[in-house]
């Protein structure tokens, strides 16, 4: 909860420069470049995330990635300040809030959808559905699942809308049960 | 003692007297029989012993024969207080006798009724624990009987929900997967 309230108030920040410079995109996509960098590279996280390496260190090695991925400012400058305060370990997480702190400042939301099997020409409509039930531009990122053998589910933030064939054969399992047994 | 042994002496000394006379005079005259002054003289002898005995032994023997009358009779006195003693220890004890048989026929009727309570109680106490361990055994039995048709029944449902979803794998076509979601779109349209 602390981690979350302290990648809060960086996201609100970084959001707020973002505004500024007019740069939301593109700083949302460097934030995300240089999160994945961090998360496929253990190494790299440990070394970023250790106590023991001292700042000017993880200052270089970003100053090194910088060089090579040409990171927005405002993202390199959040980068060092992080590595000042000793809260690398919050990247991920700030990434995170600030994606949806952005979505919704650029009026979208991310939906995932969850089908088991392609959902072909019913995306478009699947979109166009969503984005005029929820008023947001929707940023769609489907999944195939077999094991819900049919039907979708669809996540948008923390909720789930689960309209699955096993969701349904779940559920009239446990009716059953709780009728059987009362 | 002083007195006894004076008596004794002079007892000795006058018995000896008559032979003496009768050694200092007869010599002369044993071959004519007895004589005359010699029995005289015996016999003045023998009273005169008779006399002196009497005269210095009434005393003694009077006083030797009231203090052992007095001794016999304290005897008999003692004697008879040590019976009565006696007779009353006897009555003592036999009433003490008869006392601890009454005791020990109370003790021993109180120890019965003791034991007799102490059964009853311990009847009691084995009734109420057979009572109690034949309800939790009921009771047990009746939540296993109960879980067992529960996990019956699940496992029922489990079965029914497998097979369902195996007849669904199989049959279900692609046409069923796009009806499927477009229906659920329809309801997701409906919500706006």
């Amino acid at each position: 909860m602390k981690g979350g309230s302290v990648a809060k108030r960086y996201a609100t920040a970084l959001l707020l420069v973002a505004q500024e410079q007019n740069s939301l995109a593109t700083i949302q996509r460097d934030l995300v470049s240089i999160i994945e960098v961090t998360r496929q590279n253990a190494a790299l996280r440990q070394a970023m995330e250790s106590p023991v390496v001292a700042p000017s260190q993880k200052k270089k090695i970003i100053g090194e990635l910088q060089a090579k991925m040409q990171l927005h400012p405002a993202v390199h400058h959040l980068i060092l300040v992080l590595i000042d305060q000793d809260r690398m370990d919050s990247l991920a997480l700030l990434g995170m809030v600030f994606r949806d702190m952005a979505d919704d400042a650029l009026g979208q939301v991310r939906v995932l959808v969850r089908s088991a099997v392609p959902l072909g020409d019913q995306e478009a409509l699947l979109k166009e559905t969503l984005e005029k039930t929820l008023s947001k531009q929707v940023l769609l990122q489907t999944q195939v699942v077999p094991e819900i053998l049919g039907g979708i589910s669809i996540q948008v933030a923390d909720k789930v809308f689960d309209g699955t064939l096993k969701a349904q054969l779940e559920h009239l399992k446990q009716s059953v049960v709780k009728r059987a047994v009362a | 003692m002083k007195s006894s042994a004076y008596m004794s002496a002079l007892a000795w000394a006058l018995s000896c007297l008559p032979t003496n006379l009768w050694a200092a005079g007869g010599g002369a005259h044993e071959a004519h029989g007895i004589p005359s002054k010699a029995l005289i003289f015996a016999g003045i002898n023998f009273l005169i012993l008779l006399f002196i005995l009497g005269y210095f032994l009434r005393k003694p023997v009077k006083d030797f024969f009231t203090s052992r009358a007095a001794l016999i009779s304290q005897d008999l006195t003692e004697s008879r207080q040590i019976k009565e003693t006696a007779a009353q220890k006897f009555t003592e004890y036999e009433q003490r006798m008869h006392g601890i048989e009454a005791e020990m026929q109370a003790l021993v009727a109180e120890l019965k009724k003791d034991g007799q309570l102490e059964r009853d109680r311990m009847v009691a106490v084995a009734e109420e624990q057979a009572a109690s361990l034949k309800e939790t055994s009921k009771r047990i039995m009746t939540q296993e009987l109960r879980r067992a048709k529960e996990e019956l029944k699940q496992e029922a449902v489990q079965l029914a929900a497998d097979m369902a979803e195996d007849l669904l794998k199989k049959n279900i076509t692609a046409e069923d997967q796009q009806r499927i979601v477009r229906q659920y779109i329809s309801k997701v349209e409906q919500l706006s």
